[in-house]
């Protein structure tokens, strides 16, 4: 019998949409989301806050490989994963800074180079990423008295899920992923409109990255952290029950992809965004966007 | 109206300034005790197959090894050493616990002090100034919080490792009040960890995440970070607020220098959740009572605490049997023991465990305190048999001794490093706060 909690749903179904591609109304919004976000990492690369992480990565991490954008020098994994997503909040122009974009871009542009995943499959992780972050996010209660970003915490199970994608992960990986990903929650709101706000998307996509990776290599969690009676949704929400019936909330929300119509762009096309085509290698891509290369 | 204390401030300005030749004796030596403990327990499970997946992990990601490990020659990246050492500390739960948060705060906060401490050239002295200072923060702020933190499903081991490894980096580094205070917000909202991962490896990635984001938090500041919220931990949207249901702020920073939390760090004598110490305790005192094939059911009464924590059932690998109070009870009855042996993947399923495990059944008791058991068996023969115990083996009031600590280290120590080598790891953590660095201390433990 095929398992029917929300974890297994949301992996389920997350997988399903890596194999069987984003539907069609639904591509041309997330190709928008996606290239304006790189395009606004791009604009956050050169930040004093970027500049202060990107000097601290220099000194700590291992010699750089991937492209960073807006940026000359290249980065290691989870360096990449946390000046992306940190730029790219920085960058935004829309608000809240530390949005989801910001945090599944980090995870997909990253793990995308690092995999020589297709075009088309960065922009399916990072689309599945995105609606789960959202999905959870709009589950949790919200309101000014609220002390967690819904965001925030949510992308780190977001990330996790779009890095777990392009790794390749079954599904109980997955699982496994979403498991240590709940461990490595951040993100209260005492920090909005720091500096801190920005790190924390790019240290949820960091998290969800790890996350992913520490499952890939066998690490164990729960694979029902959705659910569980100390779990996501119960240390988030302190009086949610704990029901079968989420993953039938979870899932309904799941399929409900935003309306079709075309995300508002941010400035000018990028440059970089003719290459972005469906079978395209998305090194490629993310080449074109580091400093020095296309503006 | 009442005032909202200023925590954050008040635990920033504590820690800036907490130094370990200032402490009292008794002080000076639970941090000892405590910093004894991490390295012998890193050490002995330094090559545990979960702690070797996540470093092979870090080796592809290349970091320069910079950093040292405890048990091997082989150095880490900055972020990697205090993962895999606090991953290492904690891997066997045999570590220490805080039974007010039932927290364990050695294996996430030393293991940031002691890189701090190698980044900077620190001397032993202020590192052990640095445990000491991460120590008391740490704990004093998820004490504020207990019991409805760990009840609502927060593992205080992660959220107090956090602000604790950060607090201790920090003070090693030489932190201001100021500088503190930023190290405070930019970890306080990074500090997690469930207790529904309690049975599988991740558990232990909490104190080595901790360690980790930590040490990079007070690397961070210390290049000049800027303030996160000035009030990372009693904000209404700050730590407190997202983290527990009843808070008491007060107590998280009253008698500052004169109750010290370390002290209340007891050093686990057996390799589980402490809150089940009192039903092997108990186990083991009527286990020359009854022969187990006797035993038709063994009743624990216990306090809500021990089934949040220590609950499974039927568990099924070595892991789980450290979360199982049903586990705890069998093994004392059978081997008189709760050692690492008892809790293997072998002892997990063995014919004879599994038999009494299932006749053993837990009670919530209100009426038990936290940390105590009544133990009641009924035998096939109609007798009942009942031990209480109100205080656990090496729990705060009854303390492990000197002589049955230096047992449990040289248990830990020698079959990895040998008997001689041994000596020389308890000296060079023992003498650390008059050593010059700490590279002498990690060489001691390579093997």
């Amino acid at each position: 019998m095929a398992p029917t909690g929300p974890t297994a749903v949301v992996t389920a179904l997350a997988q399903e949409i890596m194999r069987s591609g984003l539907p069609d109304r639904v591509t041309p919004l997330a190709r928008r989301h996606f290239v304006d976000t790189l395009a606004a990492a791009a604009r956050g690369a050169s930040t004093p806050t970027v500049e202060l992480l990107a000097t601290y990565l220099e000194e700590f991490s291992a010699p750089g490989h991937i492209p960073v954008p807006g940026r000359e020098a290249r980065a290691d994994l989870l360096g990449s994963v946390q000046l992306v997503g940190t730029a790219a909040a920085l960058g935004s122009d829309r608000a809240p800074a530390a949005s989801v974009e910001a945090i599944n871009l980090a995870a997909a542009s990253t793990l995308g180079f690092e995999q020589g995943s297709t075009c088309q499959q960065v922009l399916a992780a990072f689309a599945v990423g995105c609606q789960v972050t959202a999905v959870l996010a709009a589950a949790l209660p919200s309101g000014p008295e609220r002390a967690w970003n819904n965001t925030i915490a949510s992308g780190v199970m977001g990330s996790c899920l779009t890095a777990g994608l392009l790794l390749g992960l079954e599904q109980q990986e997955l699982r496994m992923g979403l498991g240590i990903a709940a461990s490595q929650l951040v993100g209260h709101r005492e920090t909005d409109g720091t500096s801190t706000e920005a790190y924390l998307a790019g240290k949820a996509a960091v998290n969800g990255v790890h996350s992913a990776l520490l499952a890939y290599d066998g690490i164990t969690a729960s694979p029902e952290v959705l659910e569980h009676p100390r779990g996501f949704f119960a240390v988030l929400d302190r009086d949610r029950p704990s029901t079968a019936s989420d993953a039938v909330r979870l899932l309904d929300a799941f399929r409900h992809w935003p309306p079709g119509e075309e995300a508002a762009a941010e400035g000018p096309q990028p440059s970089f965004e003719e290459a972005f085509e469906p079978q395209a290698d998305y090194r490629s891509v993310l080449a074109a966007t580091a400093k020095g290369v296309s503006a | 109206m009442s005032t909202i204390p200023a925590v954050s401030s008040t635990l920033a300005s504590f820690a800036a300034d907490v130094a370990f030749d200032d402490a009292a004796p008794e002080v000076q030596y639970a941090a000892r005790r405590t910093t004894v403990n991490v390295v012998a327990l890193a050490t002995a499970a330094s090559r545990r197959p979960s702690v070797e997946r996540v470093l092979e992990l870090h080796r592809t990601l290349a970091a320069p090894r910079r950093f040292s490990l405890f048990g091997r020659e082989e150095g880490a990246g900055a972020l990697a050493a205090p993962l895999i050492n606090g991953m290492a500390a904690h891997v066997d739960d045999y570590d220490d616990t805080h039974l007010a948060s039932v927290a364990h705060p050695g294996a996430p906060i030393v293991p940031a002090a002691l890189a701090a401490a190698q980044y900077a050239g620190a001397d032993g002295q202020t590192t052990m100034s640095g445990i000491l200072a991460g120590v008391e923060v740490g704990l004093r702020i998820v004490d504020g919080l207990s019991p409805s933190h760990i009840e609502l499903g927060w593992h205080p081991t992660g959220t107090a490792g956090h602000l604790g490894a950060a607090v201790a980096a920090g003070r090693v580094l030489g932190f201001n009040a100021d500088q503190m205070l930023s190290v405070l917000g930019l970890i306080a909202t990074q500090a997690g960890g469930l207790l529904t991962v309690n049975g599988t490896m991740t558990k232990a990635l909490h104190p080595a995440k901790a360690a980790a984001n930590g040490f990079e938090a007070a690397l961070l500041v210390a290049r000049g970070w800027p303030e996160s919220g000035d009030r990372p931990i009693e904000s209404p949207y700050g730590f407190a607020e997202a983290t527990s249901p009843v808070i008491d702020l007060d107590r998280m920073v009253s008698d500052l220098g004169q109750r010290w939390e370390i002290e209340n760090n007891a050093l686990k004598p057996y390799a589980c959740g402490i809150v089940s110490h009192a039903a092997i305790d108990a186990a083991i005192a009527l286990r020359d009572r009854v022969a187990p094939e006797d035993i038709a059911e063994v009743e624990a009464r216990v306090p809500e605490i021990v089934l949040v924590a220590m609950g499974i059932e039927d568990p099924r690998d070595a892991l789980e049997t450290k979360f199982s109070v049903y586990h705890c009870v069998t093994v004392g009855f059978l081997d008189g023991a709760g050692g690492p042996p008892q809790f293997s993947d072998d002892r997990a399923v063995a014919e004879d465990v599994v038999s009494l495990r299932r006749r053993v059944r837990t009670v919530i008791d209100p009426s038990v305190p936290k940390g105590a058991v009544v133990l009641r068996v009924r035998t096939n023969d109609g007798r009942e048999l009942v031990e209480e115990v109100l205080h656990a083996t090496a729990s705060v009031e009854r303390p492990m001794t000197d002589a049955q600590f230096e047992d449990k280290v040289r248990r830990l120590l020698v079959p990895a490093v040998g008997p001689q080598r041994t000596d020389e790891v308890i000296a060079a953590t023992e003498g650390l706060g008059n050593a010059s660095g700490v590279d002498d201390l990690f060489a001691s433990t390579w093997w």
